[in-house]
């Protein structure tokens, strides 16, 4: 038993991913985002630590 | 202060996952607005957050330990003089939110093992409360994060059995979801970290202004349409 959710109660700009089949019972695990990804809000370059620096 | 990890929903829910490291000074800012702006929030009681684990510098070698400032100097190629004045700006703004960060104190360690730690207290519902509980002992008390004692006793202080917190730091217990916590934010896309993550849907990166993560939290509750899970 799938327990994927239909296309009708799926948001159209929800992310979309591939899910392993041998969870579908439980929680699904992602394996990959798909195009689009999320949703980014904000303005870009606010203050955040990458690449193990953050000044 | 955000101590929450699961709410009771009565008709919808938002969930917000927030990828952080215990080290990372914009996390502990972007913790303290993200609280800011749910305070603001109409809906508060519908939000359920999630801490989840992001190694800022996985490379670290485990059990070595080095002033910030001196491992700093060392990355960047300054003085130490030269990376205060770096800290000046980050120390200020976290002062507007309540946070005396002392760098002169804190201590470059791997974090590995705190998150370890915070997975355990996930399991017992304190997730946020030990989160927190890292983040003001590093940025702000110059406590040593890689030891184990040092851990139980701050889980311990937010109520993580200690008997339990020792037996998971001086095992391996809790690698598989700390490792699965960092894939996860790759594979979302995170370049950095605190990176926000509501409904899976919107992300949002940085320690953005309050008013950003209000208006976040009121697309992604306006676009709930689905009974809560």
């Amino acid at each position: 038993m799938s327990a994927s959710a239909s296309p009708e109660t799926q948001r159209p700009d929800a992310v979309t991913a591939e899910t392993d089949p041998e969870t579908q019972g439980g929680t699904p695990s992602i394996r990959r985002p798909v195009v689009p990804g999320l949703v980014v809000l904000g303005a870009e370059g606010a203050e955040a630590c990458s690449d193990g620096s953050c000044w | 202060m955000l101590g929450r990890e699961l709410l009771v929903s009565e008709e919808k829910s938002v969930r917000v996952e927030v990828w952080s490291d215990v080290v990372c000074p914009w996390c502990y800012i972007g913790k303290r607005r993200l609280e800011r702006a749910l305070e603001g929030f109409e809906h508060a009681g519908e939000v359920e957050v999630e801490w989840r684990s992001f190694q800022l510098d996985p490379s670290h070698p485990k059990g070595v330990r080095q002033p910030v400032y001196e491992a700093l100097a060392q990355k960047l190629g300054g003085s130490t003089a030269q990376v205060r004045a770096m800290t000046d700006r980050v120390k200020a703004l976290a002062a507007d939110e309540g946070l005396e960060y002392d760098f002169e104190h804190s201590i470059s360690v791997n974090t590995f093992d705190a998150h370890r730690l915070t997975h355990l207290a996930k399991a017992h519902g304190l997730g946020g409360e030990t989160h927190e509980r890292l983040m003001r002992a590093q940025l702000i008390e110059g406590e040593t994060l890689d030891d184990v004692d040092t851990l139980v006793r701050l889980g311990a202080d937010v109520g993580v059995p200690a008997d339990e917190a020792r037996r998971v730091l001086e095992g391996d217990d809790y690698t598989r979801e700390v490792e699965e916590d960092i894939r996860e934010a790759q594979m979302l896309g995170a370049t950095g970290v605190p990176f926000f993550v509501l409904d899976r849907t919107y992300g949002v990166s940085g320690a953005q202004p309050v008013e950003m993560f209000l208006s976040a939290l009121r697309t992604a509750y306006e676009h709930v349409d689905t009974p809560a899970r």
